[in-house]
């Protein structure tokens, strides 16, 4: 979408707003505002980095280009990936990129991304090699289920668990909410993987009649932050609430994270969704947000370059065109500080970096790769 | 002046209803999914709806009525057509229309979640044509031919 249909619409539908409450969290925090730095400029639409072991990075565009760049951002090569049925429209393209583990040795990479056309069109995992800044071997791994209509709320973020098993997030096609109760597709889910695309024996529905035994949680509306904490063991996620109801969850086995039944958020109409904010069997969100914020990209710090930030959870937005920075308790976020608002730009995806250091993309048609350094 | 409180009010009546019909549809595909809902939040979510989601159906339901009954005079004024069907059937296939242009122009698939679905659709067509209908019969000239 255009940020500017965004915005026509932000501003047409905004007569009768119901009055949300507000993260109430202190945002007192020292100023403490990194250095930004511009590696680079004009890519399009970028939607997720990774780091080369070489030192460079690999990231997306929605309409289809892996880019590589040096480590001083340079943009070294853009490659077309010829994925099966790629489809590009709207939200929809090429979204994530995701290094295996080994993937110094193996060369080993996993694409996310959108399959067949306007009419019939679902979220793709396809795995592929990189070889001499090629991409080879591309095999399509997986096809949520079923198709959609549009080109909304896909997902598409994953993270590598411990046991090598690949954690990917789908949404609710937006016109299909109600489905993301439904057990037996994937709309509305997290899904669990085996890097060849079969399902682990350990997932939290195998065993059970008529269900997509991929399902890893379900009850989400768009999710598009996830994080794996060695440290802890713990998996995070965010998820795109309506107007209002972006959250923040922490991720368990089989749960319903409850959307679209429990949430606080109302419809781009004004129109109530449900009348649950909560329900009994349905998680609750760790922290949200409302107004929405478009939480769109997650990293937990672990790095050393920003001691005072080890531990804390960093959130992109796209509506809030900031960089959320959470500190926690536990499970529980006791601070929150809004970063880079100076920048007034709509923010994608944010990493930790190999050197500890903090890397952005902002969203758009003119995107920029953005390195934060400590003062 | 009479004709422009008949038509504000015909405008209010439409989108009252279709915000009501909305409430109900998306009431029961909760209920679908939780088991029975108390009366009390189901009066809430009317409440509410009405409050915050009508006002949002009238805007859009104000210029597809205004278009559609002078849209009528010019075909009525050329056609032997009863008045009744066929400011109906004008108005239902441009507020049709409307939503057609809405949900390209929109971020998301489709902007009114009444729409999503066929009979939805045809109930939100309804709620608008009627509320043009109810114009033509309570404003001062009750023919347009």
């Amino acid at each position: 979408m255009s940020l500017s249909r965004t915005l026509l619409f932000t501003l047409a539908l905004s007569l009768p707003q119901v009055a949300l409450a507000t993260s109430s969290l202190p945002s007192s925090l020292p100023p403490s505002g990194p250095k930004v730095q511009i590696l680079t400029e004009s890519l399009e639409y970028p939607w997720s980095l990774s780091f080369l072991p070489s030192g460079g990075f690999l990231l997306t565009e929605r309409s289809g280009q892996l880019v590589t760049l040096g480590s001083d951002g340079q943009v070294l090569q853009k490659l077309d990936v010829n994925l099966p049925e790629f489809y590009a429209a709207a939200q929809g393209g090429l979204l994530e990129v995701l290094l295996a583990d080994n993937f110094a040795q193996s060369g080993r990479l996993f694409l996310s991304y959108v399959c067949g056309t306007a009419n019939a069109n679902s979220v793709c995992l396809a795995s592929a090699s990189w070889q001499d800044n090629q991409l080879t071997d591309v095999k399509k791994i997986f096809r949520a289920t079923p198709d959609r209509r549009g080109a909304a709320h896909y997902g598409g973020r994953m993270v590598q668990l411990p046991d090598q098993s690949l954690v990917l997030t789908l949404g609710d096609g937006f016109d299909y909410r109600e489905q993301a109760q439904n057990k037996a597709n994937h709309l509305g889910k997290i899904v669990r993987l085996k890097q060849d695309g079969s399902v682990p024996a350990d997932n939290p529905l195998v065993g059970q009649a008529a269900v997509a035994t991929e399902i890893f949680t379900l009850g989400h509306r768009n999710v598009q932050g996830i994080i794996y904490d060695a440290a802890t063991g713990k998996l995070w996620s965010h998820e795109h609430g309506p107007k209002g109801g972006d959250e923040l969850n922490l991720l368990q086995a089989g749960v319903n994270y409850g959307w679209q039944v429990a949430t606080t958020g109302i419809d781009y109409t004004g129109a109530r969704i449900s009348p649950f904010t909560r329900f009994t069997g349905m998680a609750e969100p760790v922290h949200q947000w409302s107004p929405s914020i478009a939480p769109a990209g997650m990293t937990l710090y672990r790095g050393e370059a920003f001691p005072q930030y080890h531990g804390n959870i960093f959130i992109t937005a796209l509506a809030g065109k900031a960089l959320h920075r959470l500190v926690l308790d536990g499970n529980k976020v006791v601070q929150e500080e809004r970063l880079l608002t100076s920048l007034d730009s709509r923010l994608r995806d944010v990493r930790t970096g190999p050197d500890g250091l903090i890397y952005i993309l902002t969203d758009g048609p003119a995107g920029k790769l953005l390195r934060l350094t400590p003062q | 002046m009479r004709r422009i409180l008949v038509f504000l009010l015909a405008v209010l009546l439409a989108a009252s209803a279709g915000s009501v019909i909305q409430s109900l549809v998306n009431l029961q595909a909760i209920a679908a999914l939780t088991g029975p809902i108390a009366t009390a939040e189901q009066l809430s979510t009317l409440w509410f709806d009405l409050r915050h989601f009508m006002p949002v159906l009238a805007a859009i339901f104000l210029p597809i009525m205004l278009l559609s009954l002078v849209l009528s005079r010019i075909v009525l004024k050329r056609a032997t057509l009863g008045t009744v069907p066929a400011v109906f059937v004008i108005t239902a296939l441009s507020t049709w229309a409307a939503l057609l242009i809405i949900n390209q122009l929109a971020p998301m698939p489709t902007l009114i979640a009444l729409n999503r679905t066929l009979a939805g659709t045809l109930l939100l067509l309804s709620c608008c044509a009627l509320g043009a209908v109810f114009y033509h019969y309570f404003s001062r000239s009750r023919s347009v031919a």
